[in-house]
């Protein structure tokens, strides 16, 4: 069996800013009890998570990113060399405004730059080229074809395996791409709350436990025409009378006709086994991102996605290495304390409990920490926390990091609010239970900021910024 | 005494007279929703809204103290307000506001406590309201049976349960009841004082299960409103601290006049309150540590130069 790998991060030293630095090595394993990153704008989480990920892909570990801001892709800036004609298709945009220079003379002053932060961190050429050569990335955007399109109600409209193998997993699924479909057409996707739903599942769960079509214009037939006598204990018109069913038809095929809806249905799958299986000897990196969608639809498309993940982490025989990271970017909104209750917040909470034992980790990454709900801080085995000005969210991270050790408590208090751009305050609890500073290293990738649809095609078109 | 106008026609436009909207024994100041803090807090909201991020004073006072402090100091600095108005550069504004700047800060505390107090003290309140609603309900049921209160006026209570309806019932009880204070005066157990008290910790609850319902969000908006109108507060408490040292200077008693915020007098946006266990570094600008890069590069001295931010050997802590 392989060694165990390790993830270089960058260097520690001891909480009080002094003593020697040394490398910060995180065993990769480490993770599959998920890590939480945490800091105010500008504290650098999204450079430490970039961090993580290349690190990760270094490893040989897949991974899945979920990208609500936009800046992810950025993974595709990881040129393979120091060459200022890789960064001078990019240049524009990425400075300030007032940078009048040529932009020849801005990229190589960038390349310069990259250079000499990257050397100083060890970095040298040769693991740049080797990163490009060993990872295959991806960008998928749901609902527009910016990157890869994808077909997010998939699980409604193509039969999955699964209903033969897992079907509380396929039906998990199926539940979030109806909540999907209803939300597209304006009703209330509350799979608990709305009869709509309940009718829409039910019709879709007998056509593929039947093996038949389940394409929406199928259901749009046995909505005019129900297959079946009850719902429950009521008669079909008692559940949802005639009326309604008709004019829940009249939306449906509505939204069938409308050409924006075609890009929710075209693309590939929602398939992540296939996503996380290396092409052609090289890891994967499948980045997720909603940027695009309006609050709701990202909710609901990410539901989509983790109900998969959740329903693909429980098919895995068990494991104590890594064999996936996902890793979920301002996670905001999307795991909320009780009683707010989106789509995305069972499965996240399922994946934080459960995917240790299948080798799956979950590394989230907010600046409200107060946000969270606690069963997803209770879980996490790694911690990163930068810079947090507001009482209420340093509380909650030194509960979760002191837990009742009252002088680190203290020790914490004073320094969080303090901590510089970059620097964060780590504790990985497989190692050491005090926690000390890290400086994360210099992403291997130029974090430019967050792209347009257009510079995402451009990306895509040269072949995942090849 | 706070006068309220009854609302039965029937009994003539004779005011009744209830007594001060006390707080209930047990609750805190927030209750207290038509106070001067209240109204302070109303009033110069849009300034407070106007502090931007990067003036913030870190929140290393005691709130409470800050403003009694200041509150406790208005009297002496209302006696020079004559002689300050004559002070070049000073801001005059802040002088006249500081009153309000102090009120108002004790209110966006209070809203920050309420938000972030714990659920179970909603459960606690919500229990006590229903206590309240059922006594209130058994006195005006029975004051109905004696046709004290039209029995037609009583069928729109539900006892309904949840937060909002327990909190909302028990407001129209007390508004009924208050409604018909000049015929049930006397004649029942009940006293003016337990009705407008009922009718507080419904407003109370109220207030509780929305801001409940809004976390954190709320939250979030609450503790960053209260470091507005701190800082607001502070900076206007800075200016006529230096408008009395050079109106006192030769007398040498402006300490006593205008009090340090700070127990120990340390500067007002020093370290964090709670000194760290562990030999934390001094404020101000960073040694940088004796941190070797890697690969063996030549290490950082603390001589060197500040390093970028990012690069190897840079200061953990930022500098401002």
């Amino acid at each position: 069996m392989p060694p165990l790998p390790e993830l270089r991060l960058g260097q520690r030293i001891s909480l009080d800013g002094g003593g020697a630095a040394s490398s910060w090595l995180l065993p990769a394993h480490h993770l599959v009890t998920h890590g939480v990153i945490a800091g105010m704008t500008g504290s650098g989480k999204t450079g430490l998570l970039t961090v993580l990920v290349e690190e990760t892909l270094r490893a040989r570990v897949p991974v899945i990113l979920i990208d609500v801001k936009g800046d992810l892709p950025d993974l595709l800036l990881a040129f393979p060399s120091f060459d200022p004609a890789h960064f001078l298709p990019w240049v524009d945009g990425s400075l300030a405004a007032e940078d009048d220079r040529p932009a020849d003379e801005r990229a190589r002053h960038l390349a310069a730059e990259r250079e000499q932060g990257l050397r100083a961190w060890g970095i040298a050429e040769h693991e740049l080229h080797a990163f490009r050569e060993t990872t295959a990335i991806r960008v998928i955007t749901p609902g527009s074809t910016a990157g890869e399109p994808l077909h997010v109600l998939s699980s409604l409209e193509r039969r999955s395996p699964r209903w033969d193998t897992d079907p509380e997993a396929a039906r998990a699924a199926l539940a979030a791409a109806v909540s999907l479909v209803l939300r597209l057409l304006g009703r209330d996707p509350d799979p608990a709350r709305s009869r709509e739903h309940v009718l829409l599942s039910v019709l879709a769960e007998r056509r593929l436990r039947e093996g038949g079509s389940t394409t929406l214009e199928a259901l749009l037939e046995d909505l005019a025409t129900p297959p079946l006598e009850r719902i429950g204990a009521l008669t079909v018109d008692a559940f949802l009378p005639r009326s309604e069913r008709r004019a829940l038809a009249a939306a449906l095929n509505g939204l069938l006709a409308s050409p924006t809806f075609e890009s929710w249905r075209t693309g590939a799958a929602v398939d992540v086994e296939s996503w996380l299986t290396p092409i052609d000897g090289r890891t994967p990196a499948v980045i997720v991102s909603v940027a695009h969608l309006d609050d709701e639809e990202r909710t609901l498309v990410l539901g989509v996605l983790l109900e998969e993940l959740l329903a693909w982490t429980r098919s895995l025989p068990g494991s104590q290495r890594l064999r996936a990271l996902c890793v979920f970017d301002e996670v905001y909104g999307f795991l909320p304390p009780h009683p707010a209750n989106p789509p995305t917040k069972r499965p996240l909470v399922a994946l934080m409990k459960q995917a240790r034992a299948f080798g799956v980790g979950i590394v989230i990454a907010t600046q409200n920490p107060m946000d969270l709900d606690y069963r997803a801080l209770g879980n996490a085995g790694v911690w990163c926390i930068g810079r947090l000005q507001t009482d209420a969210d340093r509380a909650r991270v030194v509960d979760g990091l002191a837990g009742n050790d009252a002088a680190l408590a203290h020790t914490l208090n004073a320094v969080v609010p303090r901590l510089a751009p970059r620097w964060f305050v780590m504790r990985d609890v497989h190692r050491d239970p005090a926690p000390s500073l890290l400086q994360p290293r210099w992403t291997l990738s130029w974090l430019r900021g967050p792209m347009t649809r257009t510079e995402l095609r451009r990306a895509g078109a040269k072949g995942d910024g090849r | 005494m706070t006068t309220i106008d009854t609302q039965n026609q029937d009994q003539g436009p004779n005011p009744v007279e209830f007594p001060p909207t006390s707080i209930p024994e047990g609750d805190t100041e927030q209750v207290d929703v038509g106070s001067a803090f209240h109204a302070a807090y109303d009033k110069r909201l849009a300034e407070i809204m106007a502090v931007r991020d990067a003036d913030f004073v870190r929140l290393n006072l005691d709130v409470h103290a800050t403003v009694a402090t200041i509150l406790g100091a208005l009297p002496e600095i209302k006696a020079l307000r004559a002689p300050m108005s004559g002070l070049p550069g000073l801001n005059q504004s802040y002088v006249d506001a500081l009153e309000d700047y102090a009120l108002a800060a004790g209110e966006a505390n209070s809203r920050y406590v309420t938000a972030t107090t714990p659920p179970e003290d909603i459960n606690a309140l919500n229990d006590k309201a229903i206590a309240l609603r059922e006594t209130l309900k058994s006195d005006a049921t029975a004051l109905a049976h004696r046709g004290l209160i039209a029995p037609d006026r009583l069928l729109p209570f539900k006892g309904l349960v949840g937060f909002k309806n327990v909190a909302f019932e028990l407001i129209d009880w007390a508004n009924l009841l208050r409604d018909c204070w000049l015929q049930i005066q006397g004649k029942t157990a009940l006293t003016a004082e337990e009705i407008a008290g009922a009718k507080l910790v419904g407003e109370r609850l109220v207030r509780l299960a929305g801001l409940r319902e809004q976390a954190p969000a709320v939250v979030a908006e609450v503790a960053r409103i209260r470091q507005q109108s701190l800082t607001l507060l502070v900076n206007a408490y800075d200016e006529v601290q230096r408008a009395v040292e050079y109106l006192r200077w030769h007398e040498g008693d402006a300490d006593t006049i205008v009090p340090s915020l700070y127990a120990d007098g340390r500067g007002k946006r020093g370290l964090p309150s709670p000194a760290p266990t562990g030999p934390l570094p001094a404020p101000g600008p960073q040694p940088i540590p004796n941190v070797p890069p890697p690969n063996g590069a030549v290490a950082s001295t603390p001589k060197a130069p500040p390093v970028a931010s990012g690069l190897p050997g840079a200061s953990p802590f930022a500098t401002s």
